[in-house]
């Protein structure tokens, strides 16, 4: 993936708001074009990284290069970096126009080019028609292309998104998701989205890095993401999973609470393992494959499969099941998984 | 029929009628205290001055007329560019200062708010005494400037001591419709101009500015409004070397006795104070097409 030069280097960067330590030494690259996300629960210093990029924010030690050049010395108006605010910020007395315009205006540039490159850029974002109207006359998906606009208008080195979908409701969501990655390969610029919510990060992002009290717990690909999280926090953080906690021996995975359940040796010296939904299957109680024994309490129907909740010894399982007949309440099922599909968790 | 039903029609045919009466203290407040009183002034203004004081018949355009003589179009113009010059001074004190509030943390805000209107506690005369006592040669001003060998000076009686009295007096309400318009900006708007380039002058002048117009312009109106009628100041750092519009229409009535010529100045005074407002009120209804 991502084989480009970093375009961004962040190292060693640390900054603390009197005793909350926001960022602890953070260390990350950002690649060239690359559509990049930082993800993680409101408080963990996400957001701060994004300010220090964009130069709201010094850090207390460490350093920021873009294209190699050393950015923390230089003032927030003068950085090749854009930044989308989560709630727009359009300047509510300027038109469509005036607000894309504004910063090509500052960078002095004579007037044609700015004219032609704010026809070109609202054709991109499809708001061409609009270009008269005030902010508070648009709609919530319209005010995103404006702040998008406005932002990309730049050809910045690199535009950051801070929650860029949150305030839009769930149906423009997906739209705007799908239309954020399609001008991500047309504009060629490199993204770097921050948000909270997961299937932002994943669906949108070729990396990830999952942030926790100030400090990267994980960079990959969504998918490895996923299917290989390092930690419980991961683990918990993406996707739903039961996470069982124990240790590894005589060939089995020795939980606190339930007695041995089959995993790989590659568990050995986990803290814990985790077993994705899908991995779990639903069989009868006395099928010879089952594992375990349990009940169900709850079945989520999702559309294209259910989720049950399987009370097994105290512990909940989440299994799909994609059968046309769902399991009913309090019903007895089997459950059963390959050993292969356990995860092994080596951090907290 | 049921009371429920009696007591809603009985709500509906009331109500008008309760509206009514309800609306007579704020009708006979105004009747009073501004249509009476205007009408008074406007017929005033177009009668012929009685020996003592008052007025009397015939009626005469000859105190209109009199309006446009340079001597007294002379008085308007200097009392205009006074209040305006006080207006000008205490924006360019007050808007930083209103800047500056609200930087505080929301404790010293309130502290540093009650720090503005206090001196509105004290009697406005006293206030003003208190510059003479800094300002005459003796004074503090000319002390101070001695010492470094640059007094004594006179700044007394003259035209610089009205409008420091003025600005001083009406800087209060400067402060706080800008204050206002300040809190209601959303911080947001100046990253968003800053991280497209905007260095601070032009955050100052495209964003700042602009979005705190409706509280600037009603500050201005709050300091220059009272400044262009006052006629205290004028005369107490003034001496007789600065009279105001104010302290003509004063003379006119108290010692010309002149009430109908006294009524025609006020008038126009009026007149130049409702072509302002409306130009405001203008401007604010601008501000309101943005939404909040």
């Amino acid at each position: 993936m991502a084989a480009g030069t970093a375009l961004l280097d962040i190292h060693g960067v640390s900054r603390s708001f009197g005793d909350v330590r926001a960022l602890d030494d953070v260390s990350l690259q950002i690649h060239e074009n690359e559509f990049f996300a930082l993800l993680g629960p409101s408080g963990c210093g996400k957001t701060t990284l994004l300010r220090v990029i964009a130069g709201f924010e010094q850090p207390d030690s460490g350093s920021v290069t873009l294209d190699g050049v050393d950015l923390l010395p230089i003032p927030p108006e003068k950085r090749a970096v854009n930044l989308m605010f989560q709630s727009y910020a359009l300047f509510p007395h300027m038109t469509v126009e005036r607000n894309v315009a504004y910063g090509l205006v500052c960078e002095k540039l004579p007037r044609a080019e700015i004219t032609e490159r704010v026809d070109e850029v609202l054709r991109t974002v499809g708001l061409t028609d609009k270009r008269s109207a005030l902010p508070r006359e648009l709609s919530g998906g319209q005010r995103q292309r404006v702040a998008l606009a406005r932002a990309i208008v730049k050809r910045p080195r690199l535009l950051l998104l801070d929650e860029p979908l949150s305030a839009l409701d769930r149906k423009i969501r997906g739209e705007m998701q799908m239309e954020l990655k399609r001008l991500q390969h047309e504009v060629g610029i490199t993204f770097v989205v921050v948000t909270h919510d997961q299937d932002e990060a994943m669906s949108l992002a070729d990396r990830v890095a999952v942030m926790d009290e100030g400090v990267v717990r994980q960079l990959d690909a969504p998918l490895d993401l996923y299917r290989r999280p390092r930690s419980i926090f991961v683990a918990d953080f993406i996707g739903s999973s039961t996470i069982l906690r124990g240790s590894y021996a005589d060939g089995a995975w020795q939980t606190a609470g339930m007695g041995p359940i089959p995993a790989d040796p590659s568990c050995t010296g986990a803290l814990a393992v985790a077993l994705r939904p899908e991995s779990v299957r639903l069989v009868a109680p006395s099928d010879t494959t089952a594992v375990r024994r349990g009940r169900v309490q709850e079945v989520y129907f999702q559309g294209d499969h259910a989720l049950a909740l399987v009370h097994v010894d105290g512990v909940s399982f989440l299994a799909n099941v994609r059968d046309d007949v769902l399991p009913t309440r309090d019903s007895d099922v089997g459950l059963a998984w390959d050993a292969a599909a356990v995860i092994p968790l080596f951090e907290e | 029929m049921t009371s429920r039903t009696s007591a809603g029609v009985r709500r509906h045919g009331d109500g008008p009628l309760l509206r009514a009466l309800s609306s007579i203290p704020a009708l006979g407040y105004l009747l009073v205290l501004m249509v009476i009183p205007l009408g008074l002034v406007i017929a005033y203004a177009f009668l012929t001055s009685g020996r003592f004081g008052g007025v009397q018949g015939p009626v005469t355009f000859d105190n209109i007329a009199r309006l446009f003589q340079p001597l007294y179009l002379e008085v308007l113009l200097s009392s205009v560019v006074n209040a305006g010059l006080a207006t000008f001074f205490a924006f360019l004190i007050g808007f930083p200062a209103a800047l500056a509030i609200t930087r505080l943390s929301s404790t010293w805000q309130t502290v540093a708010l009650i720090a503005v209107v206090l001196p509105f506690w004290t009697n406005f005369l006293i206030r003003t005494y208190a510059w003479i006592l800094l300002l005459n040669r003796e004074g503090i001003l000319s002390d101070g400037l001695s010492l470094i060998g640059l007094g004594p000076i006179e700044v007394l009686y003259t035209r610089e001591a009205v409008i420091l009295g003025l600005t001083y007096a009406y800087i209060p309400l400067m402060v706080l419709p800008i204050y206002a318009s300040l809190q209601r900006l959303d911080p947001v708007l100046l990253e968003a101009a800053c991280n497209l380039g905007a260095g601070p002058w032009r955050r100052f002048r495209t964003i700042l500015l602009p979005l705190t117009m409706p509280g600037i312009i009603t500050g201005c109106l709050f300091v220059f409004i009272p400044s262009l009628g006052n006629f205290v100041i004028p005369e107490l750092l003034g001496g007789g070397n600065s009279q105001m519009i104010g302290n003509l229409i004063r003379d006119q009535f108290l010692k010309s006795r002149d009430w109908p010529f006294g009524s025609a100045l006020s008038l126009l005074v009026l007149a130049l104070l409702v072509i302002i407002v409306m130009i405001q009120a203008s401007a604010a209804r601008r501000s309101r097409k943005w939404g909040a």
